[in-house]
């Protein structure tokens, strides 16, 4: 196999599976919740409902694709374009195994952090080209809400990188092999759970869209593909947080020698999305000035804290 | 009263948000063990009481006259107003409904109708399948909505109550009553 | 009437407020808007205190904290006074009160007419009595059939005794009695039959329960709230009654009064409440009909029909049109029919006789020495004189006005032993059969005359005669030396002496009011009451009280738009007529001016006969286009009635539910069709320009004159309580998305009204509903027309806001000052010839007027046309043992069954007025020449 043909299959199978594993979390979501829930969700298409995101994917495709007389329309379309494109691209530089991965940057993290601040473009854009009051509102609460979290977010990832002494996620799993920075790094992991869960404005912190009070928030205006490609970035960038705490702090592929190491990054992935979804099943949505409290006032100190800690701790 | 601020009752606020949530996420973890209690509806059939708000009917009364006299209380009360009727009566003076329509594509099944009716006349059964391909079809006329039978009261009889006189019921006939004054009388 | 009412201070509940010093307080506090249950009490007919429901808690100071218990319907308010409505003794006491009146009242809501709208019902909520403890058997009682007007449970009863307190008191009815003894009273007949009076109807509205209910309402039966309503005037004779009818699913259900402080008040006649069914009858004219020229009659609808007449327009040339007005039609159908043809080809549609009385009255109305009084203000009245009316039968609800003015006798000895007038039990055992003088002068008898102190039948000219004799005595100071001498010069009648009896009743009235009309069809009488008025009031240096009663709802209205014209013109117009014409006849038929003769004649001439009418009559029968015309009910308009006072009433029902387009829209649709066909004239063009209803009124402001105000009548459709129309279902409306499901599931989008404040729909303003514009008296807690009580400034008094409507003889563009002159009656010699007499018609109440006789209920109502004849003329003509006459004029005749009665003035003949009469009233009095049969034949014609 040519380095080409490696490369190739690595950007091809990332992608796919990227892509593909993000729409099965729609169907994922809706089980678990189910199951949680004392129903059954979608059990009808295919074996045990698995084939409910074709189904929804041909629903999504046939259904007009509306662009508001009244938007703005190149920003419009753009818009779901730019939420796809940064939570994928972010996926460049996520390590899986040995092997796998697509590129291994030696400022890997600070790539995935820039590509993750662009994301609040996306959802800023869209409310404002909708020239919708509810996706107004919703893209305002988005802004501020994104770039709040992304100040702890970075953050509260300096602890590992002290640790691990490298910005390249590959060298930062590898200075795991000792143990798992979740240890040393609990309050790191929940902030960036928290801030991760906020970025993909996903329940409990989903207020741009809250549908109570906003209708559907920033994407109001939205309908068919351009829809569905703010929604599968959504689960995406569910992906996406999820695989990064299990590099950061779940020492990524490590695991026992009797399952190759893409197994147990897949295993780890698959078990904080489940914990996101657990989350999002049981947790109320806090108002949006308790949001904003919440970061600045708890968030950010117990960041700024753990951060001093650390690094006294390292120049011990 | 006077706000708690002390670095304790602050702790101990802290972490009973926490505490609280944990809660939550275990409570809701739990249920991954627990049977779903939705049924696989249509393959498996839903148990239903004889109180579940379903298809309405019009009852008789145990002599097997319609108990619906067309008093319009079930209209009224009628959140959606899809309850609509006309009143009309028989040579002895009983009412009855000339005609008696449900618009079902409107009806919540609220049964505040039933709980209107004075005569127990109109009642919801446990029968909710009533999807139609053509909404036309989910209006009810009165001969949609008779049932032959008494239902849920099996014997109540409005007139027996009432002191009308109706056929075969006349004055004084009644449950407790008297007879007919005699008006010519000066007896005390 | 403005003077300021004494003001005393209570304290009602811890607040003071002023109220009205001598009246009860019961009326006070509902006054007040405060909620004081009651049963007995009625606004209109007092105080008995024999419910007991009405106690409260008076004290005698505001330190006393115990009080005593005193029923407030007996209780007169006095300064000072300190009142407790709900202290705990009292309110024990109306709850245990209701629970025994409840203890034998049946479980029959649901099956009840009265229920939804029903006192007792709202009185035992409001008491809070709501389980009942008596387990003992209940009383039952038969019913009895009461007729097609009035339905009769008497289970219902709670023996509040309202109903034989209006019925045999207020109203004079005698055959509604309460019978048995006890506990077991039984309010009915001596035997099953027809309720007589002509106000039975509001027995319905007056029980506070369902004893008596509307029978023509539970025919269709459907509950208060359910019903679509809206504020309308009754259209069944010349009073103006204000009314609500009340339809559902495009059927008119019911009429129920009203209030309005100043012309109806709690009351209206049964013609005013059971002539609404003609609305629904199933002999309506309901498509239009076009017969070309040659052709078959062919149904159409409007705009076909209007494409055809505006062909005729263009074909004669506008000129060539002309058009004939009706006095039952609105003063907006009148002006626009008169704006579509132009003032010069307009005909008013009533007889010479008519137009002459009729203009003659608004010449003496509006002068300034003669005021009319309202029928609140009539029973003010001391004194009261009758010229030539049967009240009974042509305006009842004025009888009923003068009746109330007979007890202001008692109420003046009641006043000067200082018993108040509203405790009616004493001030009716006070006065007895003391009355203040009531004096009827007409041609027959009527059921008024029982309260007459003087009732004489003169055949009607002498009735003209009698009156300017009784002027004359008066003018001479009154005295009966001045009748003797007067009769002595030979200027006076035989009944001179009689005269002076009745001058002297009259002169030794504070107040006398003179009551007269155009029913008799003698003008000299119009100018003879006018004189005896101002005579009157000359004596007693008042302004004089004069009032008229008229043919039609709106007579007033027609002769004010155009007093000059009238059939005979028409006739006359078509005569000199050298070109082919068209003759547009609006809702009359020709046979009620003319002899049919002259009617045919009078068709003949038209080349083109256009009839737009709500039902076939014998021009309809020779049009050939006949347009189907809206009713009251489907349309709005203004009508004026005998005082002058111009009222406006809204259609209740929307168009879309019946087919029918609004008269007015019609002819301004063919006006813009004639419009487009050249025709230019300036009236034409305004009139085409008239979109909604607002336009119109607008249109008749510009016109001036009477109208100039035509505005202020009622509130213009931008009318909005808060942004809102004012709906005109209740806001419990049922049945709304499934009343036209059968039809169509998805439903229509609620009917526009664009010509008024009303909306056909529940949504809108639920309070502060201007009084001209309120379909619905109804306030939380109070269901039954009892509501009223919160509508009023005061009980009795003015409707909140002012009563509606617009006085136009007040208006100073109408009022003159110059003295009435008044002619002098030439007294034609009585014909002699062997067979003939003099014929006079009498009104009919239940079918004398063409819409109402209509209705089945009144039709059954009718007494069986007679002719009558005083025994004594029968004898001198031979006619003792007939019992079949035929009455011939020209060549027409009648037969009917000829009654003896002495309550018929000597020398005539009384003929029946019913709609369908072969002679009909307009061509009375009369000679006709008679011929008698003695037997009864079966098949006489009626």
């Amino acid at each position: 196999m040519t380095p080409v043909m490696a490369n190739l299959l690595n950007i091809v199978g990332i992608l796919v599976f990227v892509v593909f594993g993000a729409a099965m979390l729609t169907w994922v979501e809706r089980r678990v919740l189910g199951i949680w829930q004392d129903r059954h969700g979608p059990n009808r298409v295919g074996p045990f409902g698995t084939l409910q995101i074709v189904a929804d994917m041909i629903k999504l495709l046939v259904k007009e694709d509306w662009v508001p007389d009244f938007s703005d329309k190149f920003i419009f379309v753009i818009a779901p374009t730019i939420a796809m494109f940064v939570v994928v691209a972010a996926f460049a530089v996520i390590p899986m195994a040995p092997g796998v991965g697509i590129v291994d940057l030696n400022v890997g993290l600070l790539f995935f952090l820039a590509m993750t601040s662009l994301g609040v473009y996306a959802v800023m854009f869209g409310a404002y080209a909708s020239d919708n009051k509810y996706a107004l509102i919703g893209g305002i609460r988005a802004a501020a809400q994104m770039v709040s979290y992304e100040v702890f977010m970075g953050l509260s990832l300096m602890g590992v990188v002290m640790l691990a002494g490298s910005f390249d996620l590959r060298q930062v799993v590898l200075s795991q092999q000792d143990g798992w920075y979740i240890f040393p790094q609990f309050i790191g992991a929940f902030i960036f759970m928290m801030a991760g869960i906020a970025e993909s404005h996903r329940t409990p912190f989903d207020l741009p869209e809250a549908e109570h009070e906003l209708t559907a928030g920033f994407h109001t205006e939205y309908s068919g593909m351009k829809f569905a490609m703010f929604f599968i970035g959504e689960y995406v960038s569910v992906l996406l947080t999820s695989a990064m705490i299990t590099v950061l702090f779940l020492g990524g592929w490590l695991g026992p020698d009797f399952a190759p190491p893409l197994f147990w990054f897949l295993l780890k992935t698959l078990i904080l999305v489940l914990f996101m979804i657990l989350i999002r099943g049981s947790l109320p949505r806090p108002r949006y000035d308790q949001l904003m409290s919440f970061g600045w006032k708890c968030m950010l100190p117990l960041a700024l804290a753990n951060l001093v800690v650390t690094a006294a701790l390292i120049l011990r | 009263m006077k706000k708690k601020t002390g670095l304790f009752y602050q702790m101990y606020i802290w972490f009973d948000y926490i505490y609280s949530n944990l809660v939550t996420l275990w409570g809701v973890l739990s249920h991954t063990f627990t049977r779903a209690d939705t049924v696989q509806y249509p393959d498996q059939q839903p148990h239903l009481h004889p109180r579940f708000r379903g298809r309405i009917v019009l009852t008789k009364d145990p002599d097997g006259e319609e108990r619906c006299v067309a008093c319009n209380l079930c209209a009224s009360a009628c959140p959606t107003d899809c309850i609509s009727l006309q009143k009309t009566e028989d040579e002895s003076g009983r009412w009855y409904a000339d005609y008696f329509r449900i618009n079902f594509s409107r009806c919540v099944y609220c049964g505040l109708c039933e709980e209107a009716c004075p005569t127990y006349a109109i009642q919801l059964t446990p029968d909710f399948e009533m999807a139609e391909y053509v909404r036309q079809n989910m209006v009810y006329e009165k001969e949609h909505l008779l049932i032959n039978g008494p239902g849920k009261h099996p014997d109540y009889s409005f007139y027996a109550h009432s002191g009308k006189a109706v056929s075969g019921r006349q004055k004084g006939e009644g449950v407790n009553e008297a007879q007919p004054v005699d008006v010519r009388s000066l007896m005390p | 009437m403005s003077t300021q009412k004494q003001k005393v201070t209570i304290n009602v509940n811890g607040k003071d407020y002023q109220v009205n010093a001598g009246d009860n307080l019961l009326a006070a506090c509902l006054g007040l808007k405060k909620d004081v249950p009651y049963f007995c009490w009625h606004p209109s007919l007092g105080s008995v205190g024999s419910c007991r429901q009405c106690a409260v808690q008076v004290y005698r100071d505001t330190d006393d904290a115990k009080g005593r218990m005193a029923m407030s319907c007996m209780t007169q308010v006095a300064e000072g006074m300190v009142v407790s409505l709900d202290a705990e003794q009292t309110t024990k006491f109306r709850e245990q009160n209701i629970e025994m009146m409840m203890s034998n009242h049946p479980h029959d809501c649901p099956v009840c007419e009265e229920g939804g709208e029903c006192h007792l019902q709202d009185m035992t909520i409001q008491s809070g009595h709501t389980t009942r403890n008596y387990t003992g058997t209940k009383k039952t009682y038969e019913n009895q059939n009461l007729g097609p007007c009035l339905g009769h449970e008497m289970n219902r009863c709670i023996a509040c005794y309202r109903c034989v307190r209006f019925y045999d008191e207020y109203a004079g009815g005698d055959d509604l009695v309460v019978l048995g003894s006890r506990e077991n009273v039984y309010f009915g007949r001596h035997e099953e039959g027809t309720l007589e009076s002509p106000f039975s109807g509001n027995l319905a509205e007056v029980c506070p329960t369902g004893v008596f209910t509307d029978k023509t309402l539970a025919d269709s039966y459907t509950r208060k709230w359910d019903l679509q309503a809206a504020p309308s005037i009754c259209g069944q004779c010349s009073l103006g009654c204000n009314v609500t009818p009340a339809e559902r699913d495009g059927r008119v259900k019911r009429i129920t009064n009203r209030y309005h402080g100043q012309v109806n008040g709690y009351f209206i006649c049964d013609r005013g409440r059971y002539g609404y069914a003609y609305n629904n009858s199933d002999e309506r004219l309901d498509k239009c009909q076009v017969t070309p020229e040659g052709g078959t009659a062919t149904e159409c609808n409007y705009s076909e029909a209007l494409d055809y007449v505006s062909q005729i327009f263009a074909e004669l040339g506008a000129d060539n049109v002309l058009a004939l007005g009706s006095p039952r039609a609105s003063v907006e159908e009148n002006f626009a029919l008169r704006s579509l043809v132009g003032k010069s080809n307009f005909f008013a549609g009533i007889t010479e006789t008519q137009q002459q009385m009729q203009s003659r009255i608004i010449e003496i109305l509006s002068n300034d020495a003669v005021q009319t009084p309202s029928m609140k203000q009539m029973e003010s009245a001391d004194a009261v004189i009758i010229l030539g009316e049967d009240l009974m039968q042509s305006a009842p609800r004025m009888a009923l006005a003068v009746r109330q003015a007979s007890r202001n006798e008692g109420f003046a000895q009641a006043a000067a032993i200082g018993v108040q007038r509203w405790q009616d039990d004493s001030v009716r055992i006070l006065a007895q059969d003391q009355r203040s003088p009531i004096i009827s002068i007409n041609s027959t008898g009527s059921e008024l005359d029982s309260i007459c102190a003087h009732a004489m039948q003169l055949d009607p000219e002498a009735v003209t005669c009698f009156t300017q004799a009784v002027t004359k005595i008066i003018n001479a100071g009154g005295t009966e030396d001045a009748g003797s001498s007067l009769s002595a010069e030979g200027s006076l009648s035989a009944e001179g002496s009689e005269a002076a009896v009745v001058a002297k009743l009259l002169l030794s009235a504070k107040r006398p009011l003179v009551i007269s009309g155009t029913s008799s069809n003698q003008p000299d009488l119009v100018d003879a009451a006018a004189e005896l008025s101002i005579a009157l009031a000359n004596a007693q240096s008042e302004k004089a009280w004069l009032s008229y009663v008229l043919d039609a709802s709106n007579s007033m209205g027609l002769s004010l738009l155009d007093g000059k014209s009238n059939v005979s013109a028409l006739q006359e117009r078509l005569n000199s007529a050298s070109k082919p014409t068209a003759l547009v006849v609006m809702q009359q038929d020709l046979d009620n001016l003319l002899d049919p003769t002259a009617a045919k004649a009078l068709t003949d001439q038209c080349t083109h006969l256009i009839a737009i009418d709500q039902f076939a009559s014998s021009t309809s029968a020779a049009a050939d286009v006949i347009i189907s015309a809206a009713s009251m009910m489907e349309t709005e308009g203004t009508l004026v009635n005998n005082e002058g006072r111009s009222q406006r009433y809204f259609s209740v029902l929307a168009s879309s539910n019946t087919n029918k387009v609004d008269n007015w829209r019609l002819l301004s649709q063919l006006a813009a069709l004639v419009k487009s066909n050249g025709g230019d004239s300036e009236s034409i063009t305004q009139l085409a320009d008239c979109k909604v209803y607002d336009d119109l009124v607008k249109l008749l402001c510009d016109a001036g004159g009477a109208f100039c105000d035509w505005e202020t009548v009622a509130p213009d459709s931008n009318f909005r309580v808060a942004g809102m129309k004012i709906p005109r279902q209740s806001h419990r409306f049922s049945g709304r998305t499934s009343l036209y499901a059968d039809e169509k599931v998805s439903e229509n989008k609620q009917p526009v009204d664009e010509d008024s404040a009303l909306s056909f729909s529940m949504e809108g303003s639920p309070v502060h509903r201007p009084a001209a514009l309120n379909p619905l008296v109804w306030t939380p807690g109070w269901n039954s027309n009892e509501a009223i009580n919160k509508f009023q400034e005061e009980i009795n008094g003015p409707l909140l806001g002012g009563d509606p409507g617009l006085l136009l003889f007040e208006n100073p563009e109408l009022s003159s000052s110059t003295a009435l002159s008044f002619s002098v009656g030439n007294t034609s010699e009585p014909a002699s010839a062997q067979n003939t007499l003099t014929a006079v018609s009498h009104a009919r109440l239940f079918d004398g007027e063409a819409l109402s006789a209509r209705s089945s209920a009144l039709r059954q109502r009718a007494p069986r046309p007679t002719a009558r004849i005083n025994p004594e003329t029968a004898k001198q003509l031979n006619l003792d043992n007939a019992q079949i006459v035929t009455a011939s004029l020209g060549e027409q005749s009648c037969s009917l069954p000829l009654i003896q009665d002495s309550d018929v003035a000597e020398g005539i003949l009384v003929l029946p007025a019913q709609v369908d009469a072969h002679i009909g009233a307009h061509q009375l009095p009369a000679q006709v020449t008679i011929t008698a049969e003695p037997t009864i034949e079966t098949g006489g014609t009626v």
